[in-house]
């Protein structure tokens, strides 16, 4: 072996030893160029290191150009090891830059919000119709003659002071109940008549517990064969739903000029779950709505043969369900529709 | 009614305590309001006689009494020994020997105040004689309470009182007359304990109606109004003594919540109480010509009744009269010239059944409703003054002395039987959805007096059956109230549970709900919160909003009985209520607010109204200060701007979108609440099925079946002032009725787009004077079918615009469905378009017609 070889053999030793040391100094994109230019471009040293075989013995060239370019594959690798980690580095620093504050506040798009009875007449809505019922709808200004005298409440029926009425102009009143809406639709069909009517009424009363217009759902079925206990069944069904699977419901007899026999439906009160508070009285259970079934005086007005069908009503206070739900306790609050009460729905 | 569980139990013997006597009466229909256990404030204070009565030697207002408190009695627990007589000094002068009264010695407590002996001026005061007032049992403090005659000596007052019971409040519902008296409740109560109970039995001897002879007394009855009353029992009893009524009156008055005043007033009282039937006692001699007249009143007749009040009388009223003067109102009250008085000898006792209707009007209207009216007017059992009559003479021969006249005078023309009802057990069954046999439903109903038969030619086996029902049951006359009367005494909780029969229908709204909701939804998707308003508003917003004095607002119902102005007239707006929340909600320091109602407003066809007025649904919609402050989500990342008109015409814009209709708006000053350079119609369109899809936006051309359906806008200043408001509000209403019929309920889906578009920007030079509609309306027209989007996305004024002149910059998008539009196809049309719009004036701006990528 010559001593070209020889020198060459130990230049390459040598640059190996330095690659090694300048490549693990390299931190940066810029410096990794840097290197492959002084190491591996055209003027590079191993580039210069190359050149020089043309000077060497011919039959000592392929040794030496093996070794010089394995030296050249190895420094490729090593830059290409290095290149990875100097960009793995380098973009953890970005991350680590972009770091954002995320306790800072989400940013909203404006989102408004539906009153609380409309949410809950939308649950008691839904309820009903997933059980067939027809969803409708009946005047506000109504007649004497539909909001009591077909309601079996003739005038001067001591039954009249349970509803003060707003009065318009002669027989004209705003209704005290959504009742006169079964009234006008049994004039309108014949059964089977499965509805619920939704809507607002008026009392000429007011104060924490009781607003001179709130909202009620009335509910008529009618048809052959209708039975007390398809009133319970049903009603019971729509106060687990709406009140819970674990609630317990009562029903006590009671008295409506419009059904007979005529009933409430009291639930465990949804704050104690029975065991007596404030908000059911110490009692334990909560009114929910009235209802019976529909007075046999009432399908003949209507010109039904209460021989041949029978139904069931009710009727129901949304605003006291709403309250129930959400916990409110004042009835005003729902018609001041302040901001900070209504964004909590 | 107020039911005292003691004296119930004079009727029924009930082996359950008060609360669970509650729950008994609320599973059988008698609601209870509530269950108040009687408490005395006071401890140590007995019951002592009046022995004597001295001046004070020293003072001039104080006496010394003697009181005598009865052998072997004194204060258990005091450490003093209480003699049987003791000295108290008072300053009362109500007082006489023989009196009963309370008195606190040393050691009782009163409201909390430990009473002690005390010397005044040189006389030792061994306790204290006590007030109603003090022993917090009644409100008189004029006085010493005197107690009953025979109130036992020494006996805590507590206890003589009755302050142990429980008082079971009532509501007794319109149907239930029977329920307004003791026997009433008990009767209730034994047939769900399944047990006998104990009714007042008159003695033959003085059974009034029963004993001696018609016509045996020395009055006269004349019923002038026999339609008003349909019976009249009169009774007499002569040498009555009037005086203090005994204890067992006085515990059960007090317990229902009545003031003793003398026995026979008592006595009346009492029976009402006990049997529903109330009474009155005149004194005889006050009936001239021993004659009672009962009539109606006259227009115009003054009356005074024993309360002292002076009454205006008409026609409509009923009155107990002599031939000369009116003596008492039927069934309310009785008259000052009649009354019982210390000196009464002999009393007219009245027992009669006025007709509910009249005694329930004039109660009305006269602003008097008494427990007598209370009664009537549910309408009363005729067949009952009998036996009250009966019960009050035996009370008022051993408690006053009285003797009791044989005889009586009765009219009672149509005597009142019991009747009879069908009854069909299946029937029953079939109501009531149970299964209960015959026997067990004649069971139940026989303990309320009511009897079964089987029906005439049916056997043992009967399907059908007559039920008899006594008559102080008027709520009975049906099948359907029978049923009710089994399944309370069954248990409404022992009945099933079911669903209705028959087939499975789907359940829906109506196409008007639906619209209500969807609309609902969208416009709180759009950042705005629902609001519920009263339907009766204060007729004064119409001048705050500047209505002209023909204004059609202005011709709002107004309600007959108000309970404020403040809510006097139906609306015929929603803008006064939302007006009203925006105004509020500043004053609460929540000034920014986004809000719609979706309600009916009021519209009379006449005034006064003959007919009900029109309800259309309308939305209303207020818009003032920044969106996300509205909707809670201000935020740090940007400030949105208060909301301006156009934030409202988007908000109508999406709904049209989103429910296919066509929405224009057509500036318009004739609303006088709003600014006039910033106001407009709203004008809506159905699609008619084939339109080009650029036509949906805003701004199009005349379409045929526009309908105008409401208005948007600014607040004219002078309204944002006279409300208060912040800012700049802005406000919209809509008649939904009509977008009900323009609104399509289904989207027409178009096929994507198989060809590529070419995309085109405008910039445009137009002089202020021209809407940017027109300027849409030309693009539009000129561009062609093939122009399927045209979007306005700058607007400015200003600097390198000419003044008087403004640049608007629209984004043009060509595409055609058969192929690939060329260039020079484009480019034809917006020269077509350059051509157009410089017939308005309008001229390209700079670089116009270049292609963008928007």
């Amino acid at each position: 072996m010559g001593d070209e070889v020889v020198t060459l053999r130990d230049e390459v030793l040598r640059l190996t030893r330095e690659y090694t040391g300048a490549l693990a100094a390299v931190s940066t994109e810029e410096a990794l160029e840097e290197f492959r230019i002084q190491w591996l471009g055209r003027k590079g040293k191993v580039t210069q290191l190359l050149r020089k075989l043309g000077t060497l013995p011919p039959e000592e060239r392929p040794a030496a150009g093996q070794l010089l370019n394995r030296l050249r594959e190895e420094i490729e690798t090593a830059l290409a090891e290095r290149t990875r980690v100097v960009a793995a580095a380098a973009q953890e620093a970005r991350i680590r830059a972009e770091r954002l504050d995320l306790t800072l506040p989400g940013r909203r798009q404006p989102l408004g919000h539906l009153h609380p009875i409309t949410l809950v007449l939308g649950e008691i809505k839904r309820f009903f119709m997933g059980l067939g019922y027809e969803v409708v709808e009946g005047p506000e200004v109504e007649t004497d003659y539909y909001n009591f005298q077909a309601l079996n409440v003739p005038k001067d029926h001591p039954a009249r002071d349970m509803q003060a009425t707003f009065y318009l102009a002669g027989e004209l009143v705003l209704r005290t109940q959504t009742s006169p809406v079964q009234i006008r639709t049994m004039e309108a069909r014949q059964p089977p008549v499965r509805i619920i009517a939704p809507g607002k009424v008026y009392r000429n009363d007011a104060d924490v517990t009781h607003s001179p217009m709130f909202h009620q759902v009335e509910g008529l079925v009618v048809d052959r064969g209708i039975r007390f206990s398809d009133l319970k069944g049903t009603l019971a069904a729509f106060a687990r739903a709406l009140f819970g699977e674990d609630r317990a419901v009562r029903f006590r007899p009671s008295y409506f000029p419009f059904t007979e026999p005529s009933a409430e439906m009291d639930v465990s009160c949804v704050i104690c779950g029975g065991r007596g508070c404030r908000v059911c009285k110490g009692e334990g259970w909560l009114e929910i709505l009235g209802a019976g079934m529909v007075h046999p005086r009432v399908l003949e007005m209507v010109g039904y043969d209460p021989e041949e069908v029978s139904g069931f009503a009710f009727g129901l206070g949304v605003e006291r369900v709403v309250m129930l739900r959400y916990g409110i306790d004042d009835i005003r609050l729902f018609f001041e529709n302040d901001r900070r009460f209504l964004a909590q729905f | 009614m107020l039911v005292s569980y003691r004296w119930l139990r004079d009727y029924v013997d009930i082996d359950v305590e008060p609360a669970r006597l509650a729950e008994v009466l609320t599973s059988i229909g008698l609601k209870v309001e509530s269950v108040t256990p009687r408490r005395a404030s006071f401890q140590g204070v007995v019951v002592g006689r009046v022995e004597q009565i001295t001046p004070h030697p020293d003072a001039d207002h104080w006496l010394v009494v003697e009181v005598d408190l009865g052998r072997g009695r004194g204060l258990p627990g005091a450490s003093a020994i209480v003699s049987e007589r003791v000295n108290v000094v008072t300053g009362a002068t109500n007082l006489k020997v023989g009196d009963r009264v309370p008195v606190a010695l040393p050691g009782a407590t009163l409201a909390g105040r430990t009473i002690s002996a005390v010397d005044f001026r040189g006389v030792r005061s061994q306790g204290m004689l006590c007030s109603e007032a003090e022993l917090e049992v009644g409100d008189d403090e004029s006085g010493i309470m005197v107690l009953p005659p025979d109130a036992p000596l020494g006996e805590e007052v507590s206890s003589v009182l009755w302050l142990d019971d429980t008082i079971i409040e009532l509501e007794v519902y319109a149907n239930r007359p029977d329920l307004w008296s003791m026997i009433g409740v008990a009767r209730e109560v034994a047939a769900w304990l399944g047990r006998p109970w104990r009714r007042p039995q008159p003695a033959p001897a003085v059974r009034g109606a029963r004993g001696g002879k018609e016509g045996e007394i020395p009055v006269e009855v004349r019923v002038l109004a026999p339609e008003l009353c349909p019976r009249y029992l009169a009774t007499m009893a002569t040498g009555v003594t009037i005086g203090p009524s005994p204890l067992w009156l006085v515990q059960r008055l007090r317990a229902a919540g009545m003031r003793p005043i003398n026995n026979v007033v008592d006595i009346t009282n009492f029976v009402m109480l006990e049997t529903g039937q109330p009474l009155h006692a005149f004194d005889a001699r006050e009936i001239r010509q021993g004659t009672v007249v009962v009539r109606r009143a006259r227009t115009g007749e003054q009356f005074v009744t024993l309360d002292g009040a002076e009454h205006t009388l008409d026609e409509n009223v009923l009155v107990i009269a002599d031939p000369e003067r009116a003596v008492a109102l039927a069934g309310i009250m009785g008259g000052a010239n009649s009354e019982i008085r210390p000196d009464t000898r002999d009393v007219l006792l009245e027992a009669a059944t006025f007709h509910a209707a009249t005694v329930r009007r004039g109660a009305i209207r006269l602003g008097l409703r008494t427990e007598a009216s209370a009664r009537f007017e549910k309408g009363l059992d005729p067949n009952l003054p009998s036996l009250a009559a009966a019960r009050a003479l035996e009370l008022m021969a051993k408690w006053a002395g009285a003797t009791i006249v044989e005889g009586w005078v009765d009219h009672y023309p149509h005597p009142v039987e019991p009747w009879k009802v069908r009854f069909r057990p299946a029937r029953v069954n079939g109501l009531l959805g149970s299964h209960l046999p015959a026997a067990e439903m004649q069971r139940l109903l026989a303990r309320l007096e009511i009897s079964l038969e089987p029906a005439e030619g049916t056997g043992s086996a009967a399907k059908e059956f007559v039920a008899t029902v006594p008559t102080f049951r008027p709520d009975l006359s049906r099948e359907a109230d029978l049923a009710e009367e089994v399944a309370r005494f069954w248990g409404y909780d022992r009945l099933p549970e079911t669903f209705p029969p028959g087939p499975v229908r789907q359940g829906r709204q109506s196409p008007r709900q639906e619209l209500a909701d969807r609309v609902r939804q969208l416009l709180v998707a759009q950042g705005l919160s629902e609001v519920i308003t009263y339907s009766f508003i204060s007729p004064r917003h119409w001048d705050r909003l500047r209505l002209g004095h023909q204004h059609p607002w202005r011709a709002s119902a107004p309600i007959q009985n108000p309970l404020s102005e403040e809510r006097s007239v139906l609306r015929t707006s929603l803008l006064p209520g939302l007006l009203e929340i925006a105004a509020r909600n500043r004053t609460r320091q929540e000034p920014a607010c986004w809000i719609f109602e979706i309600g009916a407003v009021f519209l009379p066809k006449s005034l006064p109204l003959d007919e009900p007025p029109a309800e259309p649904l309308h939305l209303g919609l207020l818009l003032s200060g920044p969106a996300d402050e509205a909707a809670g989500a201000l935020d740090w990342t940007r400030r949105m701007p208060a909301a301006d008109v156009f934030d409202l015409k988007g908000v109508l814009e999406s709904l049209a979108e989103r429910l296919h209709f066509q929405v224009r708006m057509l500036p318009s000053e004739e609303y006088p609440w709003l600014h006039p350079g910033r106001s407009a119609s709203i004008l809506v369109a159905p699609f008619s099925g084939e339109e080009n899809a650029n036509q949906k936006a805003a701004g199009n051309g005349e379409v045929p079946a526009e309908k105008k359906i409401g208005y948007l806008g600014e607040l004219h200043p002078e309204v944002i002032g006279s409300y208060d408001l912040p800012g700049r509000p802005v406000v919209a209403e809509l008649d939904l009725e009509v977008l009900l019929a323009v609104a399509r309920a289904l989207p027409r889906h178009r096929a994507l787009p198989e060809f590529p578009a070419v995309f085109r920007d405008l910039a445009l030079l137009v002089p202020q004077s021209v809407p940017a509609a027109e300027v849409e309306r030309v693009i539009r027209n000129a561009a062609g079918p093939y122009l399927r989007e045209l979007r306005l996305f700058d607007v400015y004024e200003g600097k390198q615009v000419p003044a008087g002149m403004r640049s608007l910059a629209y984004a043009l998008e060509f595409r055609s469905d058969r192929g690939t539009l060329r260039e020079e196809e484009v480019e034809e049309r917006m020269e077509q378009v350059a051509g157009a719009l410089q017939l308005l004036g309008v001229s390209l701006r700079g670089g116009a017609g270049g292609g963008s990528a928007s």
